[in-house]
């Protein structure tokens, strides 16, 4: 232990006496292993942090499938719900959540916050206890007595001021008075971001509306029970209900997905490309250091000869050298964690980014225990080369040497040589990908969406349900809105939808066209939208006309289709003027076509047109309306302002949220893959910065090494022109080898890509043409300095040493 | 009295295309305790190839070396590292002291590779810095002593552990006629209180403190 302590206290001070060096090395680190923690402090709150629930590996989602149509899996009814509970036998809870934005009024100013009204079984469901105060009361799930709430510990701190005596005191939600009645838990990784929670009322009308499906399940698995017997329980009930509700219900099956899947989502890819990343930067970063120390070593070649002339043992010799580099690794991790901290806030204040939870990452324990982990790995990786070259040391000649500085022989100049293509090798993966990446996201920022997102602002209203209870109420307020916003100067045009496309909600509708099984109706994406809508968003009509200021509650009810369910219902004929069969909320309705709008990309710009099916909102005014604004002028944001106070005209009662341009929204789906392109784009340049120092020091130390020989050459004749392209030859082959190698394994790295890239093969030969230009560019930049040293060798000067 | 070192046919080459160029040739010597032997030779000769070989730090040879009848050309790098951290120490000429270390812990360097305890050490070095003279230097870097003072140090390091043998190559080769001579007083010295000594040097008068002369010439060694 002593010893260890002498090897320690040593290297400290020779890092100490060289303090470039070591700045140099402890920075490179600090790049290198920052990275990697913070992508471990990312990768930790989305992917591995446990949700606050208890037991969340038996934790399920109930979707209900329509195998008959093969659309994609909806949630339940408030119906199918009760018709599940009970039923399974390995399901021990059985849960249903609504969610719903709710207004909490509290002094003059109203505020919008998320509900989530919850079914009796939900917190024992998930296992959430209830930090102060009671849960709610079975007769606080009937009709007409739920005016009880119970607050998250992030409202309540947030915005009670965490006070105790708010159990029992009234708030005010949507004009209603509740009583709060208790305050859960601190729910760090919650994911359902919800304020407040309040009991679902199983009301006649929700009962009724069997297709009506907006609940999201959850159910635990009973003890013993696995998820295949669950899943077989679920299907025979799924028949049972079908049986008894054929209309609704007819090839309709409940299946169960983990929970924790759906935590991971869609945020796992990008991740791991991200992990795969950051993993070869450092690699990068060790071939480069492993390079530097091995000349390092050369010059210590005496030392390490008088140590064993003292009577060192091997052991002893690769210890101390080893010690070094882990203090290196150490100093360097520790330079990494405040690299790391700044990279997480950087990332984490990133505004257009969508991966769940990510507002929790940071260096916490266990990104220090893995920081510490990782740069211990890494001082043995880099110092384990300069060691074992220590180690082959011939003591004889070592100590009669004269000549301090040696650069060392031929077979450490090639180990240094196979670092470097290991570097361009690494770097050129890196490049590659993200080249695809970058590609891929170029690709999608220029995809034609059917309709035209620059220059317009959105923005959020939930009509409080107390203010606005009747139909006509909720047209009129959007009318008068609407019609205020087009007056106001800077505003091209001004529209209102139910949903905005490149959102996550999903809002679906059924319909049976003249002619078809209408037992067995097609479903499609549904909006209910104001007459000037589509213009604001710039959606043209193919044919027919738009809504009309006359298509009210009281005309006839008429809707306007996207031309890829034009085309999928009426082929070859117009389908204007036809007839079909709406189905929404448990009513059905003729309805007639009157336009046919362009198609709409709706959640992601590269997706296949969908069917979707437009209502105008004065004949189906829901709470819910989004504002489209379109600018005159360039910025849309700049009608913020004067659009807010133009809806408070209105109505000052009413909340108004999630002000952004449309531009935001589109950011928000493409967050992941951006933030992976980004990252990715950085990480290589990186790589290929090392890659390219890598490079230099291998041809200073050639070149310092080969002067005798340059005098010689320019001697007998040389030009200077002649030496600097001997230079120029070893360096761009290394990068050669390099390229080549790289090029062998990048297919390897972009082949698990795929799933990411978009108009873009994984062998895209332009990306790899770029990136073999790029990296020789580099190369070509990294020979200039010592091959032009080569070039000014003095052969006189040269041939004395 | 047996021999402490014993060389039987000791060869010791470098190939060079299909050519053999020995730098020792059937090299027999005996050394026995506390004897002072110089080795003499002109440039190239193989003195110093040979203190290397009596060093163990060179171990590509044929032959035979017994030490204290110990066959070290059979024992493994293990063993051989065992016996030479026991009786050895070695004085190098240009002192080869470590410029990053005082001279405190130059001198501790060899005590810290054979497992002595820390506070044991710490008397061991007081003891030779004051029995060399050298404790107000004791907290200087060898860039801060003049060459005399180094090589001090350098044979303070080599009997800090007390050594049974000192193998000195040329150790007065960088010094000045008057820090030689102090050198030689201390190795002198040394011999006298017990320790065997085998010193390279081109030095008649190094040379005169020596017992015994062994003259080697082209690898071999000349009739003594």
């Amino acid at each position: 232990m002593t010893s260890l302590w002498e090897d320690l206290r040593y290297a400290a001070r020779l890092l100490a006496r060289q303090p470039a060096f070591t700045a140099a090395v402890v920075l490179l680190l600090a790049l290198g292993i920052g990275a990697n923690a913070a992508i471990f402090s990312l990768v930790d709150s989305v992917l591995l942090r446990p949700l606050p629930y208890r037991d969340l590996d038996r934790l399920y989602y109930v979707w209900m499938r329509d195998n008959v149509h093969g659309r994609p899996p909806a949630l339940l009814s408030v119906a199918e719900l009760l018709d599940f509970n009970g039923q399974v036998r390995s399901l021990s809870h059985f849960a249903g959540l609504l969610h719903q934005p709710v207004t909490v009024t509290r002094g003059s100013e109203p505020e919008r916050v998320v509900g989530a009204f919850v079914s009796k079984t939900y917190f024992d469901t998930l296992g959430i206890p209830i930090h102060r105060g009671r849960p709610f009361l079975p007769e606080e799930y009937q009709p007409g007595r739920n005016q009880a709430v119970l607050l998250t510990d992030s409202f309540w701190q947030n915005q009670l001021g965490g006070d105790p005596s708010v159990v029992g005191r009234i708030l005010r939600i949507d004009s209603e008075i509740h009583t709060v009645v208790g305050i859960l838990p601190p729910m760090e990784a919650e994911t359902r971001g919800a304020d407040l929670y309040l009991p679902l009322p199983f009301t006649p009308e929700l009962l009724a509306a069997r297709d009506g499906r907006v609940v999201t399940a959850l159910a635990r698995l009973a003890p013993g029970a696995t998820e295949q017997q669950a899943a077989a329980e679920l299907r025979a009930a799924s028949l049972r209900v079908a049986a008894a509700h054929p209309a609704s219900n007819d090839g309709i099956e409940a299946v169960l997905t983990p929970v924790m899947d759906d935590v991971r989502g869609s945020a796992g890819q990008p991740l791991a490309v991200l992990a795969a990343a950051v993993g070869i930067v450092l690699l990068v970063a060790c071939a480069n250091l492993a390079g530097l120390l091995l000349v390092r070593a050369s010059g210590r070649r005496k030392e390490i000869a008088v140590r064993s002339a003292l009577g060192a043992s091997q052991g002893r010799i690769f210890r101390q050298m080893i010690t070094e580099s882990m203090l290196l690794a150490l100093l360097g991790g520790a330079a990494g964690i405040a690299v790391a901290a700044w990279s997480v806030r950087a990332i984490r204040n990133w505004g257009v980014l969508a991966l769940p939870r990510l507002e929790l990452a940071s260096i916490g324990v266990r990104a220090l225990v893995f920081t510490a982990l990782v740069s211990l790995a890494a001082g043995v990786l880099f110092g384990s080369a300069p060691a074992l070259q220590a180690l082959r040391l011939n003591l004889a000649s070592a100590l009669n040497e004269e000549s301090r500085g040696s650069s060392g022989g031929r077979a450490r100049g090639l180990t240094r040589s196979i670092l470097v293509v290991a570097e361009v090798a690494l770097s050129v993966i890196l490049l590659v990908s993200a080249g695809l990446l970058l590609r891929t996201y170029s690709g999608l920022t220029r995809l034609d969406l059917g309709f035209d997102p620059s220059r317009v602002l959105t923005m959020r209203v939930v009509l409080p349900a107390a203010l606005y209870a009747d139909d006509p109420s909720r047209a009129l307020f959007l009318r008068r809105v609407v019609s205020r916003l087009n007056s106001l100067p800077g505003v091209a045009a001004a529209g209102g939808a139910a949903v905005l496309p490149m959102t996550s909600a999903n809002w679906r509708c059924q319909f049976a066209v003249d002619g078809s099984d209408a037992s067995s109706p097609e479903s499609a994406d549904y909006n209910a939208v104001d007459p000037s809508y589509f213009d604001s968003i710039g959606a043209r009509i193919l044919s027919g006309r738009p809504f009309s200021d006359t298509d009210t509650g009281a005309a006839p009810p008429v809707v306007i289709v996207s031309q890829s369910l034009a085309n999928r219902y009426y082929p070859r004929q117009d389908a204007v003027g036809r007839s079909l069969t709406l189905h929404l909320i448990g009513h059905s309705q003729r309805v007639t076509i009157v336009g046919v709008v362009r198609d709409m990309a709706l959640k992601t710009p590269e997706e296949t047109p969908r069917p979707i099916l437009y209502q105008p909102h004065a004949q189906q005014p829901w709470r819910f309306i989004h504002f489209t604004i379109r600018a005159s002028g360039a910025d849309p944001a700049s009608l913020a302002t004067a659009a807010r106070r133009a809806v408070h005209e209105i109505d000052s009662q009413v909340p108004l949220d999630r002000v952004q341009p449309f531009s935001a929204l589109i950011g928000r789906v493409l967050s992941s893959r951006q933030l992976a392109m980004v990252l990715l784009i950085a990480f290589a340049a990186l790589a290929v910065l090392l890659a390219a120092v890598g490079l230099y020091g291998v041809l200073a130390v050639a070149v310092a090494h080969r002067s005798r020989e340059f005098g010689i050459r320019m001697a007998l004749g040389a030009r200077p022109a002649d030496v600097l392209a001997l230079v120029f030859k070893d360096g761009l082959g290394l990068t050669a080898a390099g390229l080549a190698a790289g090029f062998a394994a990048a297919p390897l790295a972009t082949y698990a890509l795929r799933q990411m890239l978009y108009g873009v093969t994984f062998l895209d030969p332009l990306t790899f043409a770029t990136v073999a230009a790029l990296i020789l560019a580099i190369s070509a930049a990294a020979c200039l300095l010592p091959a032009r040293r080569a070039a000014r060798v003095d052969p006189s000067t040269a041939l004395r040493e | 009295m047996k021999s402490m070192i014993s060389l039987r046919n000791v060869d010791k080459y470098f190939q060079q295309g299909p050519e053999r160029f020995y730098v020792l040739r059937r090299v027999t010597l005996d050394i026995k305790p506390g004897e002072f032997v110089a080795v003499m030779g002109p440039s190239g000769a193989g003195k110093s190839t040979l203190l290397h070989v009596l060093g163990m730090h060179d171990t590509a040879w044929s032959g035979e070396y017994l030490f204290l009848d110990q066959p070290i050309h059979q024992l493994d790098r293990k063993k051989r590292l065992e016996i030479y951290k026991k009786y050895f120490g070695f004085v190098f000429q240009s002192y080869h002291l470590l410029d990053d270390l005082t001279v405190a812990e130059n001198l501790d360097v060899p005590l810290s590779y054979r497992d002595i305890k820390k506070s044991e050490r710490q008397a061991i070095v007081a003891d030779i810095l004051d029995r060399f003279r050298i404790v107000g230097k004791k907290d200087l870097f060898p860039s801060q002593l003049s060459g005399g003072q180094q090589q001090l140090v350098g044979v303070a390091r080599a009997i800090v552990a007390n050594p049974k043998i000192i193998l000195a190559d040329e150790p007065t080769g960088n010094l000045h006629s008057s820090q030689g001579a102090e050198i030689m007083e201390m190795f002198k010295q040394l011999n006298e209180e017990g320790a065997t000594i085998v010193m390279v040097t081109h030095s008649e008068t190094n040379a005169a403190y020596a017992h015994r002369i062994v003259r080697i010439v082209d690898g071999w060694i000349e009739q003594q």
